[in-house]
């Protein structure tokens, strides 16, 4: 039994590491659209295999295997059996907490106000953010930022600053200054009205929606006049659609700054694994047993 | 930059020199000393690239690769039981390889590049240090490693690879779960299956087949060291130029 213990724990293992080894050389897909027919990428999840069932099994079967290595004694030594409870414990609190938590990015335009309830579909948060600056520095002689940070308005609240690495709290979310854009910002000339429009943005004219998007290679923009389309360059143009006559003209550029929304229900509860794990190791390996 | 490869020089050329001295003229003591010489001028590069730089000597490829071979050589003065004899002359062996690997780096690699905001984190000098003790040991673990393969009945040299051992493995440890708190303060996550996460994974995955094979068994835990010693370099060299990721700067 015992030795079997050790065998199964030794081929899972190699299991384990040759199916995490290839699966770093292909794309991670996480829309089934996109999977692979390849039997063999199929049948491994390859193409999607962090968060497929078989990643998951392997690791639960990991976990199995070192409390039935308990109850057996297979291992004795106190500190050898605590190292593997907390291995176990931190496995599966990896497993149940991957499904608990929320990611989400949301892209804020300097001046734009976001309901923060609508963008994480809860209610219970009535939020307002407006994103009142954006600023970044450079380092000397570099386009390399050295730093960047949104100025964010909660609410009636003192504008607070959120900056790479120091994440702001709301309830149990924390937002997390992820990384910034530049959007150009246009003058349209419509009808005789000027309006300012930005990659993005909606506007409703008369009855009329136009709406400009950013082509995915980013040397087009997408005009939508109703129901209608039309490709231009990047600076704009002055084109007919039907009737109407446009001109639409690049006025500046528009920061927008890219956080991230986050919830980990377990990172308190990891970290004190974590830190129980190498407490546990250092003990075992130097403690007063060796 | 021209100091740098001179330092680099220096260095080696010490080592050579302290070679010399205690395998051709069986002068050790002599030659423990200018071993001393060396690590100085190793001290001095790092000393002189990190004021230039602005940021602590480990923020990418070229900046590690004069790194290792440091905390590396700095294994011949500290701790020295674990390190006597011919494995001192192995040790030397590979700083000397890993300073001539640094001195033939192509230029644009050695270009001083300011730091990200990400990487702008109390946390950077906690992880990344981990990792290169975890390395260096692994390193001295390798050459007793070969060595065991050679004197295969050798207790003392088991008795040396297991205490490195120990020492690689609890840092490659320390380095993943500090590197996952400082992506929780950074991301808001602790784990992204990152390329180079899976593979820092992978290598704790390996050595941890060295705790659980029998103490006799020492062909295969030499060979174990050895293995994880490649996988490490895959993650180093070929994650960080093969495969993408979000460490791609390292």
């Amino acid at each position: 039994m015992k030795k079997n213990m050790l065998l199964s724990f030794q081929i899972l293992t190699k299991i384990i590491i040759i199916l995490l080894a290839i699966s770093t050389f292909f794309i991670q897909h996480e829309n089934p659209e996109n999977y692979s027919n390849n039997l063999l990428v199929k049948l491994f999840s390859l193409d999607h295999y962090y968060n497929s069932p078989l990643n998951i099994a392997l690791f639960s079967l990991m976990v199995i295997l070192m409390i039935v290595a308990i109850f057996v004694r297979r291992l004795k030594a106190k500190d050898q059996i605590i190292l593997h409870i907390i291995i176990a414990l931190s496995f599966l609190v990896i497993i149940f907490d991957k499904s608990l938590n929320t990611h989400l990015m949301m892209p804020i335009f300097e001046g734009e106000t976001i309901n923060f309830g609508k963008i994480i579909g809860d209610d219970n948060y009535t939020q307002k953010i407006v994103l009142e600056k954006f600023d970044i520095e450079y380092h000397e002689d570099s386009n390399m930022p050295s730093a960047y940070t949104s100025t964010l308005k909660i609410d009636d609240n003192n504008p607070i600053q959120l900056n790479v690495n120091k994440p702001v709290k709301i309830g149990k979310y924390r937002l997390y200054q992820n990384a910034f854009d530049r959007i150009p910002v246009y003058n349209l000339n419509f009808e005789g009205s000027d309006f300012e429009i930005a990659i993005g943005d909606t506007l409703l004219v008369k009855n009329h929606t136009i709406f400009i998007d950013m082509k995915e290679n980013r040397r087009s923009i997408n005009f939508c006049f109703n129901e209608q389309q039309k490709t231009l360059s990047p600076m704009g143009g002055k084109f007919h659609i039907n009737k109407f006559e446009f001109d639409l003209k690049m006025d500046n550029v528009a920061y927008v700054s890219i956080i991230e929304v986050a919830s980990v229900k377990g990172m308190r509860m990891l970290l004190f694994l974590g830190l129980a794990f190498l407490a546990a190791l250092g003990f075992a390996f130097w403690g007063k047993r060796s | 930059m021209k100091y740098e490869a001179y330092l680099l020089l220096a260095a080696s050329f010490s080592f050579l020199i302290s070679l010399f001295f205690s395998i051709n003229l069986k002068k050790d003591n002599i030659g423990s000393k200018i071993v001393y010489v060396a690590i100085f001028f190793q001290l001095l590069l790092l000393i002189i690239r990190s004021y230039y730089a602005k940021h602590p000597p480990f923020t990418n490829m070229y900046e590690t690769m004069i790194l290792l071979p440091f905390l590396f050589s700095m294994r011949l003065v500290l701790w020295k039981k674990q390190v006597d004899g011919n494995t001192k002359y192995g040790i030397i062996g590979l700083v000397l390889f890993l300073n001539i690997v640094a001195i033939l780096l192509p230029e644009h690699i050695k270009v001083i590049r300011p730091l990200m905001p990400a990487l702008n984190s109390l946390w950077m000098y906690i992880h990344v240090p981990s990792y290169f003790v975890a390395y260096s040991s692994m390193l001295v673990a390798t050459v007793l490693a070969v060595m065991l393969l050679l004197n295969k009945e050798n207790k003392s040299l088991q008795k040396k690879l297991d205490e490195e051992v120990k020492i690689a493995f609890f840092f490659l440890n320390a380095g993943m779960i500090t590197g996952a708190i400082w992506a929780y303060f950074s991301w808001g996550t602790y784990w992204s299956w990152d390329t180079k996460e899976t593979w820092s994974l992978i290598n704790i995955l390996v050595l941890s087949y060295y705790f659980h094979i029998s103490r006799k068994e020492t062909v295969s835990k030499a060979a174990i060291v050895i293995f994880t010693l490649l996988t490490i370099a895959f993650t180093y060299f070929g994650v960080t130029y093969i495969l993408p990721g979000l460490h791609s700067y390292t």
